[in-house]
């Protein structure tokens, strides 16, 4: 335990020491900060303050007792939970609607009916916000940390350092878990941070708690694992980091989105080709489709197509596998 | 972990390192060196740059994977991460956490060592202390010269209280103050019982506190022993006597006496320094070579009979850095006639 604890302290301390984590905490308080400032703004204030008061005329007519802020949020939440629970597992406006006792006439009653369009409209803006910044920081924080954490892996196999810490009576299987385990914490650290944030400042403001949105950071996590599984393997192979980086974020960057347009591509192609495709497909991390399924199920929309995913996260242990497999088996 | 294994224990060890493309590129940096280090001992590891010192290091240690033979560190397979559990390393080329403090550092590679927090907060001054950076514990690791990164780092190789200890240079960068302080220090250990493998390019040092030495090149041991077993000069003898008549020195056979002259650079005879002219006491010295016991004692016997008195006659010595130097040289003159036959 002394031996993991002292590689994982190691590992948080290099990382410090790059500016570039300490930057993206930075963004990260500078990005919850001005939504938090956002909120304040008096026009944006003042719109949901109508919209909470629609949502408590909706519940004063429903049930004649929702009048106060916290009733009204109270409300919206039972709307969201009710909601989340179903099998959609996220706050979905249509599903809100329907649950709304009286709203069985499909939005009828005047009044009524704006109110529930409003408490849509109050639903749909919370998940637009929370969908701007898990899509953002999606790219930025995985791009940013990729860059950052990638010398990392190439300073681990310093001649000098690394004879270093085989010298001490530990595994090398050890050794590389450690370390890949203490990346991922600094990062989950980190998302847990810019996305708790943003949750709390959005889910005060507004009174919607959707838990949802805190999934975001298990795929930012995930995600980020397996392009650091690129990094791993491609390093320890050529101790290059340059290229490790160019390959990661070319998968990432440049091959990703065209696989996530398979559909329309594979129409354009021959049997040949084809089988390319589904070969790269299968092969590459589908950082760009991850990403969109992400996006899906904090919207709460059915996913019909997981192949991406499951997919990516083979490939993802086969990248470890791979890196793991090298790491013990190399001189240093 | 057997208690009578030695401390390292290698038998036909061999490495050979493949690069290229295809693999094709040979290197055979060690081939079949069989080597035995007893506990309690200091041994010199010496030999020129490329003769595969710290590959033999790396492969005791299990950072290369030997490609035949076997290597163990008290009887256990040098592979196995138990077998590093009494071992402490100073690596030559050592880059430690630049942006940790002393302290810091020694806290964390202990723990990378499994030393538990309590016995690393006690044992932490202490070595720093011993190694006199204690003054400098909490500055940053990044700002230190050479030598107080050797300090720190011998520090950190101790830090586990090791029973075997690998020292690749350890005074590299250290000023002739601190070099003294790391031999003490080692000299220090032996007497505690620490298996010391020292890998140094100062001979002189190696010759100061190693009790045995083995010279590695090209891969092989060409010579292995005790300090004075490889400096000792083959049938050179120094003899300090009165005046030999020129009759009884005319009547041996030419080269076998010789007036001793001025030595050349570093040699001498038990610290005593040579010179052909008379001493206060009005002897002189002289150089005798013999091919065996019985020739010695034969131009003895007619010394003493031409009437020459003798004071005292001492097996001579060469400086461990003549002696290296030799024996490399000597290896690479038969290299070179080696390559002259070959077609």
């Amino acid at each position: 335990m002394h031996k993991l604890r002292g590689l994982l302290y190691l590992t948080f301390r290099e990382l410090w020491a790059k500016k570039i984590i300490i930057g993206l905490f930075v963004v990260s308080t500078v990005v919850w900060v001005v939504l938090m400032l956002f909120m304040n703004v008096e026009e944006v204030e003042g719109g949901i303050s109508a919209l909470r008061l629609f949502g408590g005329e909706v519940a004063t007519a429903q049930g004649g007792s929702a009048t106060t802020p916290a009733d009204t949020a109270a409300f919206a939440d039972s709307v969201a939970a009710d909601s989340v629970d179903r099998d959609t597992a996220t706050v979905d406006p249509e599903m809100a609607q329907r649950d709304v006792p009286g709203n069985e006439g499909g939005g009828q009653g005047g009044d009524q009916g704006g109110g529930l369009s409003s408490m849509t409209s109050f639903m749909q803006f919370t998940l637009l916000a929370q969908t701007v910044v898990s899509q953002a920081a999606y790219w930025i924080v995985i791009l940013l940390g990729l860059f950052s954490a990638a010398p990392l892996f190439a300073r681990l196999l310093e001649t000098g350092h690394i004879d270093l810490l085989l010298s001490k009576p530990m595994s090398r299987v050890r050794l590389f878990s450690g370390h890949v385990l203490g990346v991922l914490l600094m990062v989950t650290v980190l998302a847990a941070y810019l996305f708790g944030a943003v949750w709390l400042v959005l889910s005060l403001k507004i009174g919607v708690w959707n838990a949802k949105f805190l999934l975001s950071i298990l795929i930012l996590v995930g995600m980020f694992a397996i392009l650091y599984g690129i990094i791993a393997l491609v390093t320890v192979w050529t101790e290059s980091t340059a290229l490790a980086l160019i390959v990661t974020y070319g998968a990432a960057i440049f091959v990703s989105p065209f696989l996530a347009a398979r559909e329309s591509i594979r129409r354009a192609l021959n049997d040949t080709g084809d089988l390319a495709f589904d070969a790269l497909y299968y092969l590459v991390p589908n950082f760009a489709e991850v990403g969109y399924v992400a996006g899906k199920l904090l919207h709460g929309s059915p996913v019909t197509r997981w192949e991406a995913v499951i997919s990516t996260a083979v490939v993802g242990v086969l990248l470890y596998l791979g890196a793991g497999w090298r790491f013990v088996r190399r001189d240093f | 972990m057997p208690e009578d294994a030695p401390a390292v224990a290698v038998r036909d060890l061999a490495k050979t390192y493949r690069s290229g493309v295809f693999k094709t590129r040979t290197v055979e940096a060690l081939q079949g060196v069989t080597l035995e280090v007893e506990t309690g001992e200091i041994f010199g590891l010496l030999g020129p740059n490329g003769a595969g010192k710290t590959t033999l290091v790396k492969s005791l240690l299990g950072i290369v994977y030997p490609t035949g033979g076997r290597a163990e560190l008290f009887g256990v397979p040098a592979t196995r991460s138990a077998a590093r559990a009494p071992v402490g390393y100073l690596p030559e080329n050592h880059r430690f956490p630049e942006f940790l403090t002393a302290r810091k550092m020694l806290d964390t590679y202990g723990a990378l060592s499994g030393v538990a927090p309590r016995e690393r907060k006690a044992r932490i001054p202490e070595l720093l202390e011993k190694v006199k950076m204690a003054e400098a514990a909490d500055a940053r690791v990044g700002t230190f010269s050479k030598g107080m990164l050797q300090r720190t780092g011998l520090a950190q190789a101790l830090l586990s209280r090791p029973r075997l200890l690998f020292l690749d240079e350890p005074t590299d960068g250290v000023d002739p103050v601190g070099r003294r302080q790391i031999r003490d220090i080692l000299v220090e250990l032996r007497a505690e019982g620490t298996t010391v493998f020292l890998n140094s390019h100062l001979l002189s040092e190696v010759e100061q506190v190693c009790s045995r030495v083995a010279i590695l090149n090209e891969g092989e041991f060409v010579r292995e022993g005790t300090i004075e077993e490889l400096t000792q000069s083959e049938h050179v003898y120094d003899l300090r006597a009165t005046p030999v008549p020129e009759e009884t020195r005319q009547a041996l056979p030419e080269g076998v006496l010789t007036p001793a002259g001025e030595p050349p650079p570093g040699e001498h005879t038990d610290g005593e320094a040579l010179g052909a002219e008379a001493t206060p006491a009005e002897t002189r010295r002289y150089r005798v070579t013999a091919d065996s016991r019985a020739h010695l004692n034969d131009v003895i016997d007619r010394l003493r009979r031409g009437g020459v008195e003798l004071e005292s006659i001492t097996p001579r010595r060469q400086t461990l850095e003549d002696y290296f130097i030799d024996v490399v040289s000597r290896g690479e003159e038969g290299r070179g006639k080696e390559k002259e036959v070959r077609p």
